[in-house]
């Protein structure tokens, strides 16, 4: 019997709205396939930042997995790629732990040991629990502050990979970002300052988001993955606000508002470039400034021209892999003229404003969603498409062009876009003197 | 200190042996978890999943709801939904630490999926605590346990069993096997590539065991069918002969000796570039034991043991060989014994950081992963040839 994967037209998915769409669209009601264009889902650290990596990023510190061995298997042999496998140790819970909690009591001396065998002594130890202890309900701040006691000089923080809390509010990318900011204090307040939030790696350094600062006199700019060391990180306590550049770190600048009266504000990464010129404009009226963004405005402006003088028709497919949100990308390159034939990712509600701006320009743009079990049928290369975007899409084109846009270092703004249009340029003219 | 991993990661855990069993046999596998037990089992443990199509895994993407709630009859429904999309052989459901956590019924659950859809399912019940060869072990005897009784009348024809990538040098290696054996006049079959076999078991004439993870369901073979076993591994042109003049002994048909088309290295070989007396080799107990046949050829060595943190069956054992259960083990065992050449995966040289005498690289996959994977045997030990 033929069986054909599960697909949506943009139009119909908008016009049925989120309520009304089927079970396969939604990750929470069918079982989750496992692709490796959908291994970012269940492992972000596969590939990139997972909790355990992300957890490094606190300067000098080393981190204790606590959890199943199944949990840790990972550590080293991800750490070799990462650079990170001497600061990453793990401690096996056994099955007896499973019942008694045992495997808390031990923490303490396991901390000792691995501090030993640092090259150089931490300042932070993050002690790690996964789903086990999720359901064991450990109090892992009693732990940690018990550890703390033994280990003079050491911050030892409690950070959580709870893969069953997946959706929920602190899921565990959101939980780590917490994690990574709850060490800041705010000994004083330095008016120059802002830290931009969000990401574990920093923004390209050209992006115009330095430059738009600084003109405005926050001449310094912080970010975690710059800090050179502890010390460098416990400045992070003296922003005149936090800047969220990605929502899922909008939980710890909660946190830090709270505890340290750090304020913030939040922007969007976006593609569509007259979206880009208001948010700046309404950034700079909540601030009392407005930004001199026509330099960027304008080199964004004519590389657009070009992109769709050159490349009109282009037939493009967005995986969900990458360094933007699908959808608007979707939109913002029908904008600029491609003809995007299909969307590898399950909308969520608020893509919903992106989907209905796509349904009034390209009705016919197929939405697959990548963890439905339908997509074990899919056959490879089902559309033909110029270009794709996204790591995940090679995967279901692995013959056609392709632009990962998923490095570490991040694109934004109107230099991320140029970058972008840049990319898929030069990838489609290398393509066409094949 | 127990438990405590300084140096090395923790090994592939029973789920993903798990797994590994039921790979290739095109059923749909799912796997009881949150989601992180699939995404580290398919990104880090299954060399086999960016290149095959096989098999389907899922993740059961348990909630914490789902999991205080218990709510299996969801998960059922789940799996259900799941199925209408392919014409599966058979439905798989792996455990983790979740399921052995919150006490769930496989049995209940296996019974469940049978009568609901109809479709044959078997369990395993993992926590993500054992090794990769508990897993295997318990998912080959479920395998047989379930299926071995159904009739589907084969040819007869010599069972290859545990040769799974994570047990052996390089992904080639079982397909090699195959092709040795079968150049010599014998149809051999893969149990973990191939689902009808398990049906077919009890026309099988002899099962070879190229991993200890096999040797309960060669045991339950043996006694439920009267099918002997035979232990071994060939990592030489000798060790082949001599496994192929075994199997011909056995099926008492006696045939001039064929090679396959992938050399290995030759005994002598081996031996010359093994430079001193006291020697510790850690891998898979059959492997491990190969090359112990191969080194006991010469009289230059006065001790070879064998270590290993996964199954040391007893049978195969000898007296002065060590199960290893924590990662200091392994250096207490080479400082009081004084070793002076260790063969074994490059990556636990980290744990050695005391060690300076000659180390051999003998990769395993359930130790390192893809970070010392091999193309074909041929490459193995080749730190020395």
């Amino acid at each position: 019997m033929k069986h054909n994967p599960y697909s949506i037209t943009i139009g119909e998915l908008a016009l049925s709205g989120l309520n009304n769409i089927s079970n396969e669209v939604i990750s929470n009601n069918h079982l989750i396939y496992s692709s490796p264009a959908t291994l970012s889902y269940n492992a972000p650290g596969a590939q990139g930042f997972g909790v355990k990596r992300a957890g490094l990023v606190l300067p000098e510190s080393i981190m204790l997995l606590v959890s199943p061995g199944c949990c840790g298997r990972n550590t080293t042999i991800l750490g070799d790629s990462g650079g990170y496998s001497d600061r990453m140790f793990h401690y096996s819970m056994s099955e007896s732990d499973l019942v008694t909690g045992a495997h808390l009591s031990a923490i303490p001396q396991a901390v000792k040991e691995i501090i030993e065998v640092c090259h150089s002594k931490p300042k932070v130890v993050l002690i790690c629990i996964t789903c086990v202890d999720a359901l064991l309900g450990t109090d892992l701040e009693r732990v940690c502050r018990k550890v703390e006691k033994e280990v003079e000089g050491i911050h030892v923080v409690p950070s959580y990979m709870y893969a069953l809390l997946r959706e929920g509010k602190n899921a565990p990318m959101v939980a780590i970002r917490n994690t990574l900011y709850s060490l800041v204090t705010r000994d004083c307040v330095d008016n120059k300052q802002v830290n931009l939030l969000g990401q574990f790696a920093p923004y390209d350094d050209d992006c115009e988001i330095y430059d738009l600062l600084k003109s405005i006199g926050l001449t310094n700019i912080k970010e975690i993955s710059r800090c050179k060391d502890f010390e460098d990180y416990k400045t992070l306590g003296r922003a005149n606000f936090n800047l969220i550049l990605n929502g899922e770190a909008r939980m710890a600048a909660i946190e830090m508002e709270k505890k340290l009266g750090i304020p913030f504000a939040e922007l969007t990464r976006l593609y569509e470039i007259d979206k880009i010129e208001k948010q700046y404009k309404l950034f700079g009226a909540a601030l009392g400034v407005t930004f001199d963004d026509k330099k960027y405005l304008s080199e964004a402006t004519s590389v657009i021209k070009e992109f769709t003088n050159e490349f009109k028709g282009t037939k493009v497919a967005i995986g969900k892999v990458l360094n933007a949100n699908s959808f608007e990308l979707a939109l913002a390159l029908t904008q600029y003229g491609c003809k995007v034939e299909a969307i590898f990712c399950e909308p969520s509600k608020n893509d919903y404003s992106y989907i209905n701006r796509i349904s009034e320009l390209s009705s016919s743009t197929k939405v697959y969603p990548p963890l439905s079990p339908s997509m074990t049928n899919y056959i490879e290369e089902s559309d033909v498409v110029d270009i794709t975007i996204g790591r995940d899409c090679q995967y279901y084109y692995p013959n056609t062009l392709n632009i990962s846009w998923a490095d570490e270092i991040q694109p934004f703004g109107y230099k991320g876009l140029i970058h972008l249009l840049n990319q898929i340029s030069l990838e489609l003219r290398k393509g066409a003197r094949k | 200190m127990i438990g405590l991993r300084k140096y090395l990661s923790p090994f592939i855990p029973d789920q993903s042996g798990a797994v590994a069993t039921f790979f290739e046999l095109g059923g749909i596998i799912v796997i009881i978890d949150a989601g992180g037990c699939v995404g580290n089992i398919c990104g880090f443990d299954e060399p086999r999943y960016y290149n095959s199509s096989k098999s389907a895994i899922f993740s059961a993407a348990l909630r914490d709801l789902d999991a205080i709630l218990g709510r299996d009859d969801l998960l059922i429904d789940k799996i259900g939904d799941a199925i209408k999309h392919f014409d599966c052989k058979f439905i798989a459901l792996v455990g983790t630490p979740i399921p052995a956590v919150i006490g769930t019924d496989y049995k209940a659950l296996e019974r469940m999926c049978e009568n609901r859809y109809k479709v044959p399912t078997v369990s395993v019940d993992t926590n993500g605590i054992d090794l990769y060869d508990e897993g295997v072990s318990k998912a080959l005897f479920n395998l047989f346990k379930k299926f071995s009784k159904e009739e589907i009348l084969i040819d007869s024809f010599i069972g290859i069993l545990g040769s799974i990538p994570q047990d052996l040098p390089s992904l080639k290696s079982s397909d090699n096997l195959v092709e040795l054996i079968e150049n010599n006049g014998f149809k051999a079959i893969q149990y973990d590539k191939n689902f009808e076999s398990f049906k077919s078991a009890k026309y099988c004439k002899l099962n070879i065991v190229v991993s200890p993870s096999a040797l309960k369901a060669a045991r339950y073979l043996e006694k439920l069918y009267n099918i002997p076993y035979l232990v071994d591994y060939p990592i030489s042109e000798e060790n082949k002969k001599s496994l192929i003049k075994s199997i011909s002994k056995i099926l008492k048909i006696e045939r001039p000796f064929v090679n396959n088309s992938h050399n290995l290295p030759i005994n002598k070989d081996i031996i010359q570039n093994i430079n001193g007396q006291k020697i510790l080799i850690i891998s898979q107990q059959v492997i491990a034991n190969s090359l112990r046949e191969i080194l006991k050829t010469s009289s230059k060595y006065e001790v070879v043991d064998v270590a290993s943190w996964f199954i040391l069956d007893d049978y195969l054992k000898e007296r002065t060989d060590t199960k290893l259960k924590e990662e200091d083990d392994l250096s207490s065992l080479v400082d009081s014994r004084k070793y002076d050449v260790v063969i074994g995966d490059p990556l636990l040289k980290r744990a050695l950081p005391k060690y300076t005498s000659q180390f051999i690289a003998l990769n395993h996959f359930a130790i390192s992963g893809s970070l010392y994977q091999i193309e074909n045997d041929s490459e193995l030990l080749k730190s020395i040839l």
